[in-house]
């Protein structure tokens, strides 16, 4: 049977059939294989990638800040300190009481205790147990070996100085955004650039070296910034205006030194302050405003340097040029506008329009500036002119720090810009500016008539140390001529010297000046009022020639209406004689 | 292909090539040498899949020692890392222990007393 014709035909015929379809199961096998491994290959190839290959983001350090400690040495401000953040997997801890009892002993403050409750739910693959633990609580964590516990590495702030220059700095949030100040300001220069490592890892997340598709690009740490801030000045700084504000019970005080040859800015302080490392604690959120850059307010008599600087420089007046004072009021339109020292001189030099801070001198020197009796359109103009383009108020100084404020000065074609307006803005009120563009502003009057960008930052310090210089800024130059300004300086001194410099200042040094006292505006009542007052005082000293510019300002004395200009005349005073001593100025 | 000599070539190894060859050229070696002894296939089979396994272990050593730089370096990186905490944390202490307030505070500063006169020596 086996062996008949037709069974061996059968069986050719059955083998013919397995051959094809093998053959037709290989062909189908063949297509499937070309169709993944060419056609699909890149789709594939993506797949393996995704699966094998991890992107990293390689996090940069934040830049530090230091402050420079006398003539060449710097101090750090601010620095980076390595911390942890403990996590746990409660699907995979053991022994939940040794975990509490071991993070409540280690990481003490910094332990979440709240978080404790959830490690029982194993449905949670990611909780945090403490935020912030230093290297030796992580280690002393890290040592106990325990299950399910994990530890992630970040970076935070920390303040050698305490709260020194903390509005200047501002402070960088939980998300490692810098928030006010200087951190504000320079958050893309201090962050720096995230850079990133793309790798074969194993299932640990660890890099593998094999494979030719790994890409690292190195992060770019943020810059090491060295201010221009003195910390010893700094910090006598701040420590004399907690002082004399306190003897005043004054709500609020700023004071700033600049170098006005540059615009370095020497010291910049608030009153009162607050510590950064902890200012999550801070409930009022104002004081986190650097005052001396972000708050514009009507600063008062000491805009009569700027006024008369203008007068000067335009030839409408001299030092000894008279205008009348006869009753110690001028009247301008519908409005009388008087002398705080009513029954004063009655011919008032401009020297003692400075000196003794006549309302109506400065008054006078608009009219001047009007080429007429009565204050028009191109005096107007004129002081306008000065005030925005020669002293650059009511614009942005561009000094670093964040949320600078603009000030507001109303132009002469304005409505609002009147003849009233113009004659209170000659003395400081109907206008706002801040204590960064006045004191800028006031430099170039005294330093010849250069205008420099006020600035915080001195320039950057490099891996080895050293400190790369930051160019100065010069804005404008011929703010007012040479011979104005040299004019200016000698009736600042006058006017300090005059008034009390003789008999507190020490000898054989130029320390000129002129105070100010601001009336606010009530708010319930839309009014100005002499119940608060805004006392400041900003001028110069040097020796032949100026060394700083100091401003000081004083918030709501009380007392009295010039209470907080006496203050902040004294603290002046104290300061600059400091300086003298510190700087080891030279007498002229 | 390789040939094992098995023992010492006798003159019979050495065929004349002119016998062969229709043309002679110059520099040609006139003999040619025949191992007497040659491969089976399976002998063939087997040692060259020796040789594959053999690459194949030297790739997969190379591999193994190249992944292994990868954890060597991640030691490596950690240990740079771990110093720099440990720099940083240094730094910031030394920083500390000259601000200002410590100095200010220190036993140094409030054992100093005040001077009955500053005035300094003039000729």
């Amino acid at each position: 049977m086996f062996n008949s014709a037709s069974y061996l035909q059968s069986v050719k015929r059955r083998t013919a059939w397995l051959g094809w379809f093998i053959a037709a199961a290989f062909l189908v096998f063949a297509i499937r294989l070309f169709y993944i491994q060419v056609i699909q290959h890149s789709h594939y190839v993506a797949l393996a990638k995704e699966t094998q290959v991890t992107k990293l983001t390689v996090f940069p350090e934040r830049g530090t800040i230091l402050a420079r400690d006398g003539a060449s040495a710097v101090v750090p401000l601010v620095l980076n300190e390595t911390v942890y953040t403990v996590f746990a997997d409660p699907h995979e801890v053991k022994d939940i009481s040794k975990v509490k009892e071991v993070i409540q002993r280690v990481a003490g403050g910094e332990a979440l205790s709240n978080s404790f409750q959830y490690l029982n739910d194993t449905a949670r693959r990611y909780l945090v147990l403490a935020r912030q633990v230093t290297k030796t609580q992580a280690e002393l964590i890290q040592k106990e070996n325990l299950d399910g516990v994990g530890l992630q590495k970040g970076s935070k702030r920390v303040y050698p100085e305490g709260s020194l220059a903390s509005q200047l700095l501002g402070y960088v949030n939980n998300d490692g955004e810098g928030q006010y100040g200087l951190e504000g300001a320079l958050q893309s220069r201090l962050a720096g650039q995230n850079g990133s490592l793309q790798s074969v890892t194993d299932v640990r997340r660890i890099p593998l070296t094999i494979g030719d598709n790994n890409v690292e690009v190195p992060a770019v740490n943020g810059d090491n910034l060295v201010l221009s801030v003195d910390r010893n000045v700094q910090f006598l700084l701040e420590q004399s205006l907690k002082e004399h504000a306190d003897k005043v019970h004054s709500s609020n005080a700023s004071a700033l030194i600049m170098d006005p040859t540059s615009g370095q800015v020497i010291a910049m302080a608030n009153y009162p302050t607050y510590d950064p490392s902890s200012f999550t604690t801070v409930t009022d959120y104002s004081l986190f405003q650097n005052k001396v850059t972000d708050n514009a307010y009507e600063a008062g008599s000491v805009m009569k340097s700027l006024t008369i600087s203008a007068g000067i420089d335009t030839k409408a007046i001299t030092p000894t040029s008279t205008s009348p004072n006869p009753t110690g009021c001028t009247t301008v339109d519908d409005r009388t506008i008087c002398n705080a020292l009513r029954n004063g001189v009655t011919n008032p030099t401009t020297q003692q329009t400075l000196t003794y801070s006549f309302n109506t001198g400065a008054v006078n020197a608009v009219r001047s500036l009007s080429g007429a009796t009565t204050i028009n359109k191109t005096g107007r103009d004129k002081l306008y002119d000065y005030f925005t383009n020669h002293f650059r108020l009511g614009k942005l100084t561009g000094v670093e720090q964040s949320g600078e404020a603009q000030g507001l000065l109303y132009s002469p074609e304005d409505e609002e810009g009147n003849n009233v307006r113009y004659a209170n803005m000659s003395f400081g009120q109907g206008m706002t500016t801040t204590m960064v563009q006045m004191v800028a502003a006031f430099s170039s009057v005294i330093n010849g008539g250069t205008y420099y960008r006020p600035t915080l930052v001195y320039g950057t310090q490099s891996t080895d140390g050293s400190v790369q210089k930051q160019a100065p800024t010069v804005v404008a130059q011929n703010v007012i001529s040479t011979d104005s300004s040299n004019m200016m300086r000698d009736m600042l001194w006058h006017s300090r010297y005059d008034n009390n410099g003789k008999n507190v200042d020490p000898v054989g040094y130029r320390i000129g000046g002129k105070s100010g006292t601001a009336q606010t505006i009530d708010p319930k009542t839309g009014q100005y009022t002499t119940d608060k007052t805004i006392g400041s005082y900003i001028g110069y000293v040097g020796g032949s020639t100026p060394k700083y510019v100091i401003m000081i300002r004083i918030d709501d004395a009380q007392g009295g209406v010039y209470v907080g200009s006496n203050m902040a005349n004294t603290m002046y005073g104290d300061t600059a004689k400091w300086l003298i001593a510190y700087e080891g100025i030279r007498t002229e | 292909m390789s040939y094992f000599r098995t023992t010492a070539p006798s003159t019979a190894d050495f065929r004349a090539r002119r016998d062969t060859t229709t043309k002679w050229q110059r520099n040609q070696n006139t003999v040619a040498y025949a191992a007497s002894t040659r491969m089976g296939p399976i002998t063939h089979t087997v040692v060259v899949a020796l040789m594959v396994a053999m690459l194949g272990l030297v790739y997969l050593s190379q591999v193994t020692k190249s992944s292994t730089f990868g954890y060597t370096m991640q030691q490596q990186n950690d240990t740079l890392a771990s110093l720099a905490a440990e720099q940083q944390d240094l730094q910031i202490e030394n920083a500390r222990l000259q601000a200002l307030n410590t100095v200010k505070d220190s036993n140094v500063a409030k054992a100093m007393t005040t001077p009955v006169s500053t005035a300094s020596a003039t000729n």
